[in-house]
């Protein structure tokens, strides 16, 4: 009996524990003005029709807040503008645009997450400069992180999942974006207009969708893609009217296309992985590019053991040609005719991508076999052996 | 049935059983370990689309070859006369032929499958994928080989008549369609290589192999809504109803082309 009180007196304590507090329901935006502070202590905030924090002035902070907003909201939940603002630890539930800043400079969004309905971004800067993103996690918008114009932004480890595009950039200047991780997304980042954008130590995969893209870049002049991996997309990287392109030290691998170039000019591609893609490289009139030492997965030979092979890779445009003006030719993509065609063909090397000296690959054999695999090769040796010997047995 | 276990003892017994084997598992070997040495697990295009881009190139000719040196060599050599003048009708002797032929190359690719496996690590569901395309090359190229070896009569012909084939279904089917389909309105493209799947059985089974194992995305969004039900259980059974369905009819050809409805000592 005294041990029955004490159970009930624990589960009546827990219960009282547990007991989640009530959402405010706001009737109208909570506004901070200059050097304000606003700790939620993780409370819940519903907003309808209007934001739920608007940060405006210099230097406010807005910290442990949950948000929630109604179906179909055309604002954003929170709406930032002004000098040195910091948002830290944010939860929203975002039907409109998650955090919306204009015309900032040096705001920070620090571990914030938003989840949305796929109608509106995550995340979107206009006219900004200097914006810090670390740990922004999003799902489910139109584009995770949306960033027009502007300049001097750095992203670090934002992870964009299930959007349109994950990171979107329209026409900023020198933006950095560090350990991003983008996924199943339709495409993983869309970099258009950009001047000076450098992508390093991402992890782009499993984009999802006809036209699924790891990276996108269009009209971006001097943009780095360093050290990451890009696997699984329809198309690794696609890059057209871009030029000053840097890839290197990138795995791209397991795409259906690894890279696809249109127009992309005077670009490095150094020591990418450009193994397991389905097609490593299509292009058109993209010749004029520095390309060494990539790993391509093609024919190799190294006779002087320099790890390099003495056979070069080269890309023709045929294929691109091909699939860029009739798009239902796609359908011949891995045909053996199409595989034996794009051997034989010999384009003038002005118009064909050439690496002089790529990095041979080697294969890797690992022994999985098992006693259930033994067992089946016996039987089939058995039946081999059996049947060959039916007009002996007759 | 006991004809059909001499004549399956007789086709495990040829020696090109042996070529077969050593090249089947070859192939599966050394391309599987090639895409393996990659540090992702990007089964698809690493291994598989290799395996049905080789596979698809290299089967069909051996398959075509092989079946219509057979015929051709029996016509050439006169054996058919001599089995003509028995009592047993003609279509029940290209069907032993045809599937003690299939049977045995059941058996041996899936013997160097069980090869393959013990060094290449692909899940289930690709071996399984994989080892159906190579059933459906394997039936419609044995089934369109007795046809080229029957209409050759003698074993150069039918050889050259089976390269030449392999060329024009494999090597060339590509630039043939690039040409003829790029002559359609643009609207109209699509449907006309839908269509032309259907004109050639091992273009399907590769459209329907890399689907399978892979997704419709692959070829693109404008072939999603006509891909997607070849992932579905229906798009399996039409497209092996329609594979075994031609290859049955190659044969009834065959059969015709071979006695010609006339009596059995025509030949």
């Amino acid at each position: 009996m005294k041990r029955f009180i004490i159970i009930l007196f624990l589960v009546g304590f827990t219960g009282a524990v547990e007991a989640e507090e009530q959402p405010v329901s706001l009737e109208k935006p909570i506004i901070l003005e200059s050097n304000e502070t606003f700790d939620g202590e993780g409370r819940t905030y519903e907003s309808c029709g209007h934001p739920a924090f608007i940060m405006r002035g210099t230097g406010t902070l807005l910290e442990h807040v949950t948000i929630e907003q109604c179906a179909g909201e055309e604002v954003p939940a929170i709406q930032v503008s002004g000098l040195g603002h910091q948002i830290l630890d944010i939860s929203i539930q975002a039907s409109g645009v998650g955090i919306q800043v204009e015309d900032s400079y040096g705001v920070r969004i620090l571990r914030t997450n938003i989840e949305g309905d796929g109608t509106k971004e995550g995340v979107a800067l206009f006219n900004s400069e200097a914006a810090e993103l670390k740990g922004v996690v999003v799902e489910n918008v139109r584009d995770g992180i949306y960033i027009e114009q502007g300049s001097h932004h750095t992203l670090i480890r934002p992870v964009v999942s299930h959007s349109r595009y994950g990171i979107h950039l329209m026409f900023p200047t020198d933006v950095t974006i560090s350990f991003p991780q983008l996924h199943h997304n339709g495409t993983g980042a869309m970099i258009m207009g950009t001047d000076q954008v450098v992508f390093k130590n991402g992890q782009v995969h499993d984009q999802i969708g006809g036209t699924a893209m790891g990276l996108m870049l269009y009209e971006a002049v001097g943009t780095t893609i360093d050290m990451t991996e890009i696997r699984g997309n329809r198309i690794g990287i696609y890059a057209e009217q871009s030029e000053w392109t840097t890839l290197q030290r990138n795995d791209i691998n397991g795409n259906q296309i690894g890279l696809r170039f249109k127009q992309a000019n005077d670009m490095t591609i150094l020591q990418n992985n450009m193994m397991g893609n389905r097609y490593p490289v299509t292009m058109f009139e993209s010749a004029n590019n520095v390309v060494q030492a990539n790993v391509w997965g093609g024919r190799t030979l190294d006779v002087d053991g320099d790890g390099l092979s003495e056979i070069p890779f080269r890309a023709d445009p045929y294929l691109f040609t091909l699939t860029d003006t009739y798009e239902a030719f796609e359908l011949l993509y891995g045909s053996p005719g199409l595989v034996m065609l794009e051997t034989i063909l010999r384009s003038p090397d002005d118009v064909s991508l050439t690496d002089e000296a790529p990095r041979i690959s080697e294969g890797r054999w690992e022994w999985n076999g098992s006693i259930k695999q033994g067992a089946i090769l016996l039987v089939i040796l058995l039946i081999w052996n059996f049947g060959r010997k039916q007009n002996e047995i007759l | 049935m006991t004809l059909w276990r001499m004549e399956w003892g007789r086709a495990l017994r040829q020696k090109e059983n042996y070529v077969f084997l050593f090249t089947w598992t070859l192939v599966l070997v050394l391309l599987g370990g090639l895409g393996q040495a990659l540090p992702i697990a990007a089964e698809y295009t690493n291994v598989s689309a290799t395996l049905i881009t080789a596979l698809g190139m290299l089967l069909p000719l051996f398959i075509l070859l092989t079946t219509a040196l057979h015929w051709g060599h029996e016509q050439e050599s006169k054996r058919l006369r001599l089995l003509s003048t028995f009592t047993f009708p003609g279509w029940k002797l290209i069907w032993l032929r045809y599937s003690t032929f299939v049977a045995t190359q059941l058996l041996l690719s899936f013997l160097a499958f069980t090869v393959a496996s013990l060094v290449v690590d692909l899940s289930r569901d690709t071996w399984v994928g994989l080892f159906a395309y190579v059933n459906g090359l394997t039936l419609y190229a044995a089934a369109l080989g007795t046809i080229l070896g029957l209409v050759g009569k003698t074993r150069l012909r039918a050889i050259l008549l089976a390269f030449m084939t392999w060329v024009v279904l494999v090597l060339l089917w590509p630039t043939i369609l690039v040409t003829t389909i790029s002559w359609l309105p643009y609207r109209m493209q699509v449907n006309g290589m839908m269509m032309a799947l259907f004109l050639n059985g091992f273009d399907l089974l590769r459209v329907w192999v890399s689907v399978a194992l892979s997704s419709p995305e692959q070829f693109g969004t404008i072939y999603i809504d006509y891909l997607t039900w070849f992932h579905q259980p229906f798009g399996h059974a039409l497209v092996w109803t329609y594979l075994l369905l031609m290859s049955f009819l190659f044969l009834v050809v065959a059969s015709t082309r071979l006695f010609g409805g006339k009596g059995h000592d025509s030949i």
